[in-house]
């Protein structure tokens, strides 16, 4: 019973951002969903996915490898050093690969989302570093507000041209992502 | 002779005082936790481990068991008798919580040698929080500390403790209960509470066990739910269903080198999903000199109660839906019964004024 309550919840957020995202050309699956920085948001963004139904595969850690298949790369961002640690990657290695994906992707004409879910508590020198790698190469951005109070993200938005989408809530991000892929 | 008959009786006197008070030293708290229809059994963590029977370490468990087959939840409050939205959280399961299916374990009072010692870990803090319930009727809980008092161990304070499983921390922490998982049946008295513990999950078939503390306010664990990697999924989907409903819960996974933590052991050694919640106390932050930590204007403990058992909540429908084995209870307030209607009216009131 109370699931069902927690579904209609959802569903409640997903009308009411539905209806405030703008129209824009819908995305294709699948996604390759990675993340930037290997906080657990990535994992997040899988089952928001997931319950979207954008047919996704999902790697933490994935390479050019990994990209072949994708149609579309969702990036989040969010730097955790103990979750690099417990991947067995450094802070340049987490750079030189989330580049490549990004050059890798831009030069196959494959779209980007940069999301960043875990809001303020996930900011930090080097969250914002990689932010400011990812949507340098972004199409899209979903952000929860509590990230953006100093308008960081507003800045890069504009700075390169990205549609933003700002989120009050984590869960609501899923609801972002079934209008961008148009389900 | 007569003086010597008096100071013989002073003697025996004294001697009888002392050991009245030895014996009174060694027993273990009483808390005012009134148990609800939900409670079927109450027993002890001696029960698990008998060497704790007669100690400062012992503590009351309470077994809400609905009758109808399901999985088994274990929630603890009070590892540290400080962080004391964990420790009313726990009561208001015991008083409220009525299982509809499968069963409920609950230990308000995890460590219970702590609750009688103020380790000057932060000043300006309480020995009680008083909370007035149905009729103005105040209850007063304990506000303990984050180690065990060291009048209960027999030795002193090693300069470095290596926790059973390898752990290295700092010598005062081999009294600090979320530091010697998995414990010791021959360990020092806060070694003894943590293998009484992980014996009571093994015994009773726990499936998802959630360990119930707080951090300061501006702590980077405040408002976070950690989870063994075992359980992360499930913790995924519970942040997402707390972020639903407007609350913010960071997810830090459980690491290994986080050795001696519940969510590192109880997840290593037993079968149970483990879970540790985080909110955000006053009392425990350093830039507040005068804490209160009842009615902090923007952490209450009625907001912070509310957390964890919305967090508890979460956990339980995520790792059902997962596949864990079906709990489930009903009559325990939501976050917003709490934030609408404060603590008193969902602990229990005498039923009879004096």
């Amino acid at each position: 019973m109370r699931n069902a309550g927690t579904v209609l919840l959802l569903s409640t957020l997903l009308v009411g951002v539905l209806a405030a995202a703008p129209a824009m050309a819908a995305l294709e699956a699948p996604a390759l969903i990675t993340s930037a920085g290997q906080s657990p948001g990535a994992l997040m963004v899988r089952v928001l996915a997931d319950q979207a139904g954008v047919a996704n595969v999902y790697d933490a850690t994935a390479g050019l490898d990994q990209l072949a298949g994708a149609k579309s790369l969702i990036i989040v961002v969010g730097a955790s050093m103990k979750g690099l640690g417990a991947a067995g990657i450094d802070v340049d290695q987490e750079f030189a690969r989330i580049e490549s994906l990004l050059v890798e992707a831009t030069s196959r004409g494959i779209p980007v989302v940069a999301m960043h879910v875990e809001g303020a508590p996930r900011r930090g020198s080097t969250s914002d570093d990689l932010s400011v790698l990812v949507l340098e190469y972004a199409d899209h951005a979903i952000v929860r507000a509590d990230g953006n109070e100093d308008g960081f993200f507003t800045r890069l938005a504009e700075e390169h041209d990205v549609t933003l989408q700002l989120v009050e809530r984590t869960a609501e991000a899923g609801a972002v992502l079934k209008t961008l892929y148009g389900n | 002779m007569a003086n010597r008959m008096r100071i013989a009786m002073a003697a025996v006197g004294l001697l009888l005082f002392g050991l009245a008070l030895g014996a009174y030293a060694q027993t273990p708290a009483f808390h005012d936790i009134r148990p609800g229809y939900g409670v079927t059994a109450i027993g002890w963590l001696s029960d698990y481990h008998p060497p704790l029977r007669g100690t400062p370490g012992d503590s009351r468990v309470y077994i809400l068991d609905s009758g109808v087959p399901g999985g088994t939840l274990y929630v603890q409050g009070g590892t540290h008798g400080n962080e004391i939205a964990g420790v009313m959280a726990a009561t208001i399961l015991v008083e409220r919580a009525i299982p509809t299916v499968g069963r409920i374990i609950v230990v308000p009072h995890g460590n219970n040698a702590n609750v009688d010692y103020n380790d000057g870990y932060r000043s300006g803090v309480p020995s009680y929080v008083t909370i007035e319930v149905q009729g103005g009727v105040p209850r007063s809980f304990r506000y303990g500390s984050r180690r065990t008092n060291p009048a209960y161990e027999a030795e002193p304070d090693p300069d470095i403790y290596v926790s059973p499983d390898g752990g290295v921390h700092e010598g005062n922490e081999i009294r600090n209960l979320n530091r010697v998982h998995p414990g010791k049946p021959d360990g020092t008295l806060t070694e003894q509470i943590a293998y009484a513990i992980r014996q009571l999950l093994i015994e009773e078939n726990v499936d998802v066990a959630i360990d119930l503390h707080e951090a300061g306010v501006n702590s980077r664990l405040a408002n976070t739910l950690v989870a063994h990697e075992r359980a992360l999924e499930a913790a995924v989907y519970a942040v997402l269903d707390l972020s639903a409903q407007g609350l913010h819960f960071n997810l830090e996974p459980s690491r290994q080198e986080y050795r001696g933590l519940s969510h590192r052991e109880w997840g290593d050694h037993t079968k149970a999903l483990a879970f540790l919640t985080e909110t955000a106390n006053p009392g425990q932050t350093d830039e507040y000199t005068a804490p209160d930590v009842v009615n902090d204007p923007k952490n209450p403990l009625h907001d912070r109660v509310g957390r964890q058992l919305a967090a508890v909540r979460a956990i339980v429908d995520a790792a059902v839906l997962l596949g864990a084995p079906p709990v489930s209870y009903e009559g325990v307030p939501t976050y917003a019964d709490l934030v609408r209607d404060g603590l008193g009216p969902w602990l229990n009131a005498p039923t009879a004024q004096p």
